[in-house]
């Protein structure tokens, strides 16, 4: 009888501790990466691009405009443009439009985006890009950073660091133009 | 037998919580990505005994890359620093600047200057990342040489 009761408050104590342990687990590996809250309308951010003309935010509007702001010596923002080419494939008929403003020198990007495959619009520039982010929330100093901006013209989502495919393709389902 | 099933039902338990969770998010996405100024905490420069020390505390997770830390006199104008003592840091290879090595934890750079008259203002730079997650654009501070007695 008396086996019987320490068995069972030795099962009773596995089971808390494994409850535990994996509630413990789940915590830390389910934490979001999205550090900044999304709110409020994107204020106007003009950029020059590749030839040197001046680009307007607001040039997309009625679109679902993703800003992803990254530079050639940014490993990570390297790891992510493969989706990005892929997202803006696939959706861009459907009123996607990634820009990609580059914190990086003119040659460097005009060398480095057609090796990368890049087929959305290109900015870039220096302190205008760090300008740029802090803008749109950017309180880190760190790429890539995301920032999304639904068809009229609100910031519905920011991220630093590099987009799973599988989240950033429900974002995007989220967030498309009606049509 | 009740025991052994018990047991082995805990276990399982365990295993697919944490398995479960492992499928939500790979493990490098649970770290905080830290501001600029906390993933690299730039410390006093000082000056003692004829020599210049400033370090760069990196957070754990992040590196800098040694050749992109320079330092240079700002005041008086003209001050040779000379050549820099850094550790010699981790091989790493990079996708942008390829086979370099890399500088973790609290990284110490040493300058011992020719003439023993102590520097007034210096300016580093320096550059990093937070490994699988994010990379800092160059940083540039300017730092007032305080005297060590």
């Amino acid at each position: 009888m008396r086996k019987t009761a320490s068995q069972a408050l030795l099962i009773v104590a596995l089971c808390v501790a494994a409850a535990g342990g994996g509630f413990a687990v789940y915590r830390h590996l389910a934490q979001p990466t999205v550090i900044d809250q999304p709110g409020g309308v994107a204020p106007e951010i003009t950029l020059e691009d590749l030839t040197g003309q001046p680009r307007k935010l607001s040039e997309w509007r009625g679109k679902l405009l993703l800003v992803n702001f990254w530079a050639t010596w940014c490993a990570p923002c390297l790891h992510e443009i493969p989706i990005l080419l892929e997202m803006q494939q696939q959706y861009g008929a459907r009123g996607l439009q990634i820009v990609g403003p580059a914190m990086d020198e003119l040659e460097a990007v005009r060398n480095g985006a057609p090796q990368l495959g890049i087929n959305y619009p290109v900015l870039v520039g220096d302190s205008e890009i760090v300008d740029a982010m802090q803008a749109l929330g950017d309180e880190l100093g760190a790429l890539p950073y995301s920032v999304l901006i639904d068809a009229n013209g609100n910031i519905v989502f920011r991220k630093h660091g590099e987009f799973k495919k599988d989240e950033l393709q429900q974002l995007i389902k989220q967030h498309l133009p009606a049509g | 037998m009740i025991l052994r099933f018990l047991l082995a039902t805990t276990v399982a338990m365990f295993a697919h919580t944490a398995g479960a969770a492992s499928l939500l998010k790979p493990h490098e996405e649970s770290r905080d990505i830290l501001a600029v100024d906390a993933a690299f905490q730039v410390q006093p420069a000082l000056w003692q005994n004829g020599q210049l020390v400033i370090g760069i505390d990196a957070a754990p997770g992040c590196y800098l890359y040694r050749d992109k830390i320079q330092l240079v006199a700002i005041e008086p104008a003209g001050y040779e620093l000379g050549k820099s003592d850094l550790p010699a840091g981790e091989a790493h290879h990079d996708e942008h600047f390829g086979d370099v090595r890399i500088l973790r934890d609290r990284v110490l750079a040493r300058y011992t200057p020719k003439t023993a008259k102590r520097p007034q203002k210096v300016r580093i730079r320096y550059q990093g990342c937070a490994e699988n997650l994010v990379c800092y654009p160059p940083q540039e501070r300017v730092l007032t040489v305080e005297a060590v007695r």
